[in-house]
């Protein structure tokens, strides 16, 4: 038996790339696009498949910027029913988002709680975790299958080498891995369209949650051996040479 | 008997004003039921029989051409040639009746009128040859094409088969039966005298045949005639009148695609609900609708079909024959019996296209497919992952955009169109062209020969600018994307004041040049070439001048190219005037896909061979050592495929490259690498 189902899904907006600030030569992320945390789409696309099994509604809710908000309007495009773009982000900060989150959602009727198990930029995979302690409810997390039955969710997490398979009552959080669904990709005229579909945009209440300060960026140290290849017919056999003289076969 | 007392004994041993009336109103009461029953089988999509009639007359335009596809019967002679001889000889021997009947009728009238009867003397004597002759073209004509019918029964159902049968076995049957209404009219007026002019009766011989039987011949002769011409809409050869409406109707150029919405409009409207993409017959206009309906299974288009060839599950003759069959029901749901797998196996190579005798478009029933598919977010993620590419990085390869062509401007100094002074020629690059190594030869060869040429001072690029030319989204039914992509450059051309773009590339070139103006007029005053077209004419002026050596090479037509745009003679110009062109039996507008196209380079399909690896075969073959391409992504299939199927021993070339090395002066080329 289905029953209707109230989901929330965290997705984030993250930088299409990393680019080379001309004057440190440092890493930076200034005034490169925002896309869809490519985790989220996994997470966005469970959400919309359960409702669409269940019935019920699927909400987005992002932390972010102003910039955010085309993301979100590809993730109502993919079928979430509403969004919400709380506003306030300001950089990597893993307790900061999940007590700015937890707060919000105490405040909401939900089932489930979705995320992607972690950002593909700055790959903490924190949130969830910290989300599921502050409001008290299970985490399954880095989920590879979801089921819902009645009032219980099941789910398989995937760990290195094995599987587990959880059951919780709902409430409950979920992350989830990116081989758990291909996401749908919408058109770009259906997400124009869902300029149409609610989205409420709001300021994060203010937290005092202890946060970690950023200090920098760099790209990671590696002794490159800078050889360039430029026949690329004679390509394979060239590099695998000096692979094999590096290796000492 | 004296020869100009020889008239046509029209009515011959029957009480005139009867049979004329019987005759009459038969003829009368067919030609109603033939208009009755085209208005049934057209009304349910939407048009009413003058609708239908006058968009035939409104193509006039079209006739001249399609008269001439028709008299000469191209179509069905170039593929299975055999067949089509059949179908020749029973057109001509169905035109050269329709004539005899008229000069009959004409004969008839005249005498009543003014007494005159034209159709006698000699000319019956010439004609009455003429139609002797005519029921054995027909006869013939009629047994190879029930023989053809025969050979691919499996295409049809018993009733599409009988009905076929029933035309052929009725043309038979009038061939013999005029042949015997004559013998009898020969010997019973005498006219053994002339019996050179009626070899017919004199091969026959005097056939015993009563009055009543000779009477019951003559009006089943003619009410077969009249019965055939009735019960046609309801029969599969409603094909005779509906390959005149695909012709009249054929308003597109075969590489450009429909435009169900247009972006600026529903984006200036906020109306966002469009119909877009094809599931059931009522997402088609009812020309669309008619247009697969013409179809008679014929194997043309299967015989030319890259993905047939390559076992993939697509047959545009079955995929043809599904929709006239879905949309002759009224399905509403043609996926039912129209599977993903052979959307997806389509290169739109149009090949189907130009060898079908009846004008139907399979490529354009694919996209709108497509559009469904892709606009119902069902996309694989080998799919997925190209559109995302090109929404996320405005490319298809997926590599930061930014400083796409820095290198070009380093290397050659091609300024950019946001820092030129002034430039003749806008030469867009292409995605692939932009970031893969091996393209780039070609791009660095082409420049050369410009530096040469001295005209390079005349060209400027986009630079960080040049993002999609929007060719793989539309065709992977992403029609959104694909017009975002064209207004987006045309404001830049616009921005730049571009007159002349150089594609280095054929999908774009054809985007440019046949979609584009759809998308905005103004782009009805840019001139679009492609780059080789630019070097036959530099080599033509004398700027660039070759050495012609006696090494044997072939060339491999891009579809978008040749097919699609009939651009066949400069890359011959160009490599006869450098080496020994030897063509490969798929050549120019009839050439073989290397498939890439319509969006296949960026996924898979199964298949039991490459259409690559095939179409490599073929250019190996020839006896040539070496390929030339026009296109970087035929390049790159091609190239692979000589890797992966033939060692290596088939050297692809792209053509500014080839024609970089047989420059009179040897200087070094940067260009491909060898």
């Amino acid at each position: 038996m289905y029953v209707a189902l109230n989901i929330l899904v965290f997705l984030k907006a993250i930088p299409e790339d990393v680019k080379e600030d001309p004057r440190t030569h440092g890493p930076t992320v200034e005034g490169v696009k925002l896309k869809m945390d490519d985790i989220s789409r996994n997470a966005v696309e469970e959400a919309i498949r359960l409702k669409e099994k269940h019935g019920g509604r699927a909400t987005g809710i992002t932390f972010g910027s102003d910039a955010a908000t085309l993301v979100m309007k590809e993730a109502l495009a993919m079928g979430l029913d509403e969004g919400v773009l709380i506003k306030g982000y300001a950089g990597n900060n893993p307790s900061l988002t999940a007590s700015v989150l937890a707060e919000r959602v105490s405040r909401m009727q939900w089932d489930l709680l979705m995320f992607g198990f972690s950002s593909a930029d700055s790959y903490t995979a924190q949130v969830p975790p910290m989300v599921s302690y502050m409001l008290k409810r299970p985490l399954i997390g880095n989920a590879v299958s979801l089921r819902v039955e009645g009032k219980t969710v099941k789910g398989v997490s995937s760990y290195e080498d094995y599987n587990v398979a959880y059951e919780a009552e709902m409430p409950a959080v979920i992350s989830v891995a990116q081989e758990i669904n291909t996401p749908r990709i919408p058109t770009l005229l259906q997400i124009m369209a869902a300029s149409k579909k609610p989205l409420s945009v709001e300021q994060a209440q203010a937290q005092s949650a202890r946060t970690l300060q950023v200090l920098g960026h760099t790209f990671p140290m590696s002794q490159r051996k800078r050889i360039i290849f430029e026949d690329t017919n004679k390509g394979v056999e060239e590099v695998a040479a000096v692979l094999r003289q590096v290796l000492g076969k | 008997m004296i020869l100009s007392a020889l008239v046509y004994p029209e009515y011959y041993g029957l009480p005139l004003p009867i049979t004329a009336v019987a005759v009459y109103t038969s003829a009368i009461a067919s030609v109603i039921i033939f208009l009755v029953a085209l208005r049934g089988k057209v009304k349910p999509y939407g048009v009413g029989i003058w609708g239908f009639l006058l968009s035939l007359l409104r193509g006039y335009r079209r006739w001249p051409g399609y008269i001439y596809d028709i008299a000469l019967h191209r179509r069905l002679l170039r593929t299975r040639g055999r067949h089509g001889v059949g179908h020749a000889l029973m057109i001509y021997g169905l035109i050269l009746s329709f004539i005899g009947t008229m000069l009959v009728a004409l004969n008839q009238y005249l005498g009543i009128i003014f007494g005159y009867r034209p159709y006698s003397g000699q000319l019956f004597l010439d004609y009455s040859f003429v139609m002797d002759l005519t029921s054995w073209i027909l006869f013939v004509g009629s047994a190879v094409g029930a023989l053809s019918l025969l050979s691919r029964l499996k295409n049809y159902r018993l009733n599409e088969a009988a009905s076929y049968l029933i035309y052929l076995l009725g043309f038979m049957f009038l061939s013999v039966s005029g042949a015997v209404i004559e013998d009898y009219r020969v010997y019973a007026l005498g006219l053994t005298g002339y019996l050179g002019y009626f070899p017919n009766a004199e091969l026959l011989g005097r056939i015993s045949l009563s009055t009543q039987a000779y009477v019951a011949i003559y009006y089943l002769h003619f009410l077969t005639a009249f019965a055939l011409i009735a019960i046609m809409p309801y029969t599969e050869v409603a094909h005779s009148y509906l390959n005149l409406l695909n012709y009249s109707t054929r308003e597109r150029a075969s590489g450009e695609l429909s435009k169900p919405f247009d972006l600026k409009s529903v984006m200036q409207s906020g109306n966002y609900e469009v119909k877009v993409g094809l599931k059931s017959y009522k997402d088609l206009d009812w020309a669309g609708a008619l247009n697969p309906q013409a179809c008679v299974g014929c194997n043309r288009c299967e015989e030319v079909c890259p993905a047939t060839a390559a076992g993939r599950e697509l047959s545009p003759t079955r995929l043809a024959l599904k929709l006239k069959r879905g949309i002759s029901s009224l399905s509403d749901d043609l996926f039912q019996t129209i599977s993903e797998e052979e959307i997806w196996g389509c290169t739109t190579c149009g090949a189907c296209m130009h060898a079908c005798p009846v004008y139907v478009r399979h490529v354009d029933y694919i996209v709108d497919f497509r559009r469904s598919l892709t606009f119902g977010m069902k996309l694989d993620s080998k799919k997925s992952g190209l559109l995302m590419n090109l929404n996320q990085y405005g490319n298809s390869v997926g590599i930061q955009n930014q400083g796409r062509n820095a290198w070009i401007t380093n290397e050659f100094g091609v300024p950019r169109a946001s820092e030129s002074s002034g430039f003749k020629y806008l030469l867009w690059v292409g995605c692939m062209n932009s970031f893969d190594e091996r393209a780039k030869g070609s791009v660095r060869s082409f420049l050369e020969l410009l530096k040469d040429s001295g005209e390079l001072g005349e060209y400027a690029i986009l630079g960080d600018e040049e993002t999609d030319c929007g060719d793989p989204a539309r065709r992977l039914g992403e029609e959104s994307l694909f017009q975002n992509f064209a207004l987006n450059n045309i404001e830049l051309f616009k921005k730049y004041n571009v007159k002349n773009i150089v594609v280095m590339c054929p999908h774009g070139y054809n985007t440019f040049k046949n979609e584009y103006k759809d998308i905005d007029k103004w782009m009805e005053g840019v001139n679009v070439y492609h780059y080789a077209e630019i070097i036959d004419r530099l080599v033509k002026e004398g700027r660039v001048s070759v050495e012609k050596t006696n090494e044997a090479v072939t060339i491999h037509d891009p579809c978008y190219l040749a097919r699609h745009n009939s651009v066949v003679n400069p890359q011959r110009e160009l490599i006869n005037a450098a080496a020994r062109l030897v063509e490969p039996e798929r050549h120019g507008r009839d050439t073989f896909c290397c498939g890439a196209g319509g969006a296949n380079y960026w996924y898979e399909v199964n298949e039991k061979s490459r259409i690559s690896h095939i179409r490599a075969k073929q250019l190996y073959d020839t006896g040539a050592g070496k390929a030339i391409t026009l296109c970087p992504f035929c390049n790159a299939m091609l190239n692979d495929a000589s890797t992966v199927a033939l060692n290596g021993k088939l050297e692809v070339i792209d053509i500014a490259s080839y024609l970089a090395m047989s420059r009179k002066k040897g200087s070094d080329i940067i260009g491909q690498p060898k």
